[in-house]
């Protein structure tokens, strides 16, 4: 019974802190408080009606469409070459993409500050985009490999026996068997792109700026409400996303071992 | 045999080794397979029957010798272009298609549009199909899923069709029916099949001709009947059937036989089966199937033997017997009013008909 009632209580805590920005982003008063004072959605008004937090958003989701796509792309390439073809020191390499999730977060800022300078992307869409993929490819990585290992190789054969050349036989066959595992890569890289503060924090500039890392800079300066406003909509966001990926294939799909 | 013009094979496989990290799979096999002929590579798992099959599909490379169909030397072509269909041991359908879609894959990925959706249908309801074309292959039960595989390996009219054990996660009665409907087809389409299997029975009941593999090597390749009767090798002689293999010594030859003495020449055997191979004075081994060992036997050459337990089958009754040629196993019609089942311990004497022996080298 007591575990019951710690359980519960971890579960009602945990989401917490997200139902006070969201309930916080509602409030009629001029500075972040709560409980709230009045209810209204000017802070909403305030942060779609604003060109600057428009842009940003566009970016955050440029690059995170961008950073998925490459990301997942790469994936599978090296997945394949793993798994497929068994190629040489495969599990080394695949502890080695993993690498970026257990490395800190403020040591690959700064090394990322001195490697984008040495070409002159410091502060460019371009080299965030380089950054978030290298964040990105562990998330994106395992469940298009957990697909691949799943997936069966007489399929190909098959394919082949029936007179596709390779082509087709990628395209129609190969592809289409790991297609829950891309979808899940994609999904998951673009929701840690799109959330990502820390490094980018090292990497943005004057002419490039990711909405979660305004709202950072935001917070530091003032205490707006539209940033909660902002921090709402991220939620329901990325709550969406998460909806999707679980009805489109199912969550277990990532979190289950390969 | 006459010489046949190597037109008439559609496959010749000549000197084929393959080898796998320094120990051989496939071992020196030659085999030439005629049009429309059903054989059977048959031998237990790790024999190198399915490696066989796999080179002859295009997905291993010998690591010496060629394969060749139809007269043309198949070494450089890729699986894609070796007109061939295979039905595979897991079945291997395409999960993100539908019953159709599987079926029409082969026309599509050669480009035979030309009255598609006609030889999809046909070929549906050749394998008694039709109505489940827009079924995913999830949804159905593992006798259609195989119908579906054999549709779809067929729908290019291959002139050779090649099955790497599609039949073993089935269970028994759908396989024994699904045996059948594969020689029907066979024989309706005209088409040549080759069948890996380790099911004896199987290979026995659906092939013209039987190639027994052991250790990456064909031991013998003939027809179901030789096989069983005629085993050439004490290999063939146990995989296929129950047998008893008596060991002796060559002690007369003549132009049509041999005499066999058994335990210090205590015991003669006659063979008049198999003895080519043989001179006087060497070692053999003799083959016995225990449907021709007959009881209280008149045979010129009794063996005296006490029965030591016996397995009713229904139609049958298998003893096993204590000789003096050693263990033997007599299958005999079941007769209540003979006294069977005879009890253990009872004293009996066995004979069999000479031309029953065969005669195999050690």
């Amino acid at each position: 019974m007591t575990t019951r009632i710690i359980a519960i209580s971890v579960l009602l805590f945990l989401p917490l802190p997200i139902v006070i920005v969201v309930l916080s982003s509602f409030t009629s008063a001029g500075y972040l408080s709560f409980p709230i004072k009045g209810l209204s959605l000017r802070w909403y008004g305030e942060f779609l009606g604003s060109a600057d937090w428009l842009r940003v958003l566009g970016t955050s989701a440029l690059l995170a469409f961008i950073g998925a796509t490459v990301s997942t792309a790469a994936s599978f390439a090296a997945a394949w070459a793993v798994v497929r073809h068994r190629i040489r020191f495969g599990a080394t390499y695949e502890t080695i993409l993993l690498t970026p999730l257990i490395f800190p977060h403020a040591a690959i800022g700064v090394i990322m500050i001195v490697t984008l300078s040495s070409v002159g992307w410091l502060g460019t869409f371009t080299g965030l985009v380089l950054v978030h993929c290298i964040l990105t490819i562990p998330y994106a990585y395992r469940p298009v490999a957990a697909a691949l290992r799943k997936a069966d190789p007489a399929l190909e054969e098959a394919a082949a026996s029936l007179g596709a050349r390779p082509w087709r036989t990628f395209w129609q066959v190969s592809l289409p068997a790991v297609r829950p595992g891309l979808v899940t890569s994609l999904l998951f890289s673009f929701i840690i792109s799109f959330d990502e503060v820390t490094v980018t924090m090292f990497l943005v500039g004057p002419f490039v700026m990711t909405l979660p890392v305004q709202v950072f800079s935001e917070v530091l300066e003032s205490a707006s409400p539209v940033i909660a406003a902002v921090s709402a909509t991220l939620v329901l966001f990325t709550t969406v996303m998460v909806f999707l990926l679980d009805r489109v294939i199912g969550i277990q799909f990532f979190v289950e071992r390969d | 045999m006459p010489i046949q013009d190597s037109a008439d094979y559609i496959l010749q496989i000549e000197n084929v080794t393959k080898t796998f990290a320094g120990s051989k799979a496939v071992d020196n096999v030659d085999l030439n397979v005629r049009r429309g002929e059903f054989v059977t590579l048959l031998g237990p798992s790790g024999c190198g029957k399915s490696t066989l099959l796999r080179m002859i599909a295009g997905f291993e490379v010998p690591t010496s010798g060629r394969i060749s169909m139809r007269g043309q030397d198949m070494s450089n072509r890729p699986a894609y272009e070796r007109e061939i269909g295979m039905v595979f041991q897991n079945l291997a359908l395409f999960p993100h298609m539908n019953v159709y879609d599987n079926v029409a894959f082969g026309l599509r990925a050669r480009n035979r549009l030309d009255e598609l959706d006609r030889k999809v249908r046909d070929m549906l309801s050749l394998v008694g199909l039709e109505g489940f074309e827009t079924r995913r292959t999830g949804q159905i039960s593992g006798g259609q899923r195989q119908r579906v595989a054999l549709a779809r390996s067929l729908v290019t009219s291959p002139d050779l069709l090649l099955l790497d054990e599609p039949l073993s996660a089935l269970d028994l009665k759908l396989r024994r029916q699904l045996q059948i409907e594969l020689k029907r087809i066979q024989q309706e389409i005209g088409i040549t099949f080759i069948f890996v299997t380790h099911d004896q029975e199987e290979a026995l009941s659906m092939s013209d001709r039987v190639a027994v593999m052991n250790k990456g090597s064909v031991e013998q390749f003939g027809t179901a009947i030789e096989t069983y009767h005629f085993p050439k090798t004490e290999f063939v002689a146990r995989f296929v059937g129950e047998t008893n293999l008596l060991r002796g010594v060559v002690s007369e030859r003549s132009s049509d036989g041999a005499v066999i003495c058994l335990d210090d020449c205590d015991t003669q055997v006659s063979v008049l089966t198999g003895t080519e191979v043989a001179a006087k004075g060497d070692r053999v081994a003799v083959s016995i199937r225990p449907e021709y060992v007959v009881l209280g036997s008149p045979d010129k050459h009794p063996v005296s033997a006490q029965i030591t337990s016996h397995s009713f089958s229904g139609a049958t009754v298998t003893y096993a017997l204590n000789s003096v040629a050693g263990p033997l196993l007599a299958q005999v019609p079941f007769l209540p009013d003979k006294g069977h089942p005879l009890p253990k311990g009872q004293a009996v004497s066995v004979g069999w008909p000479a031309d029953s022996v065969t005669l195999i080298p050690e």
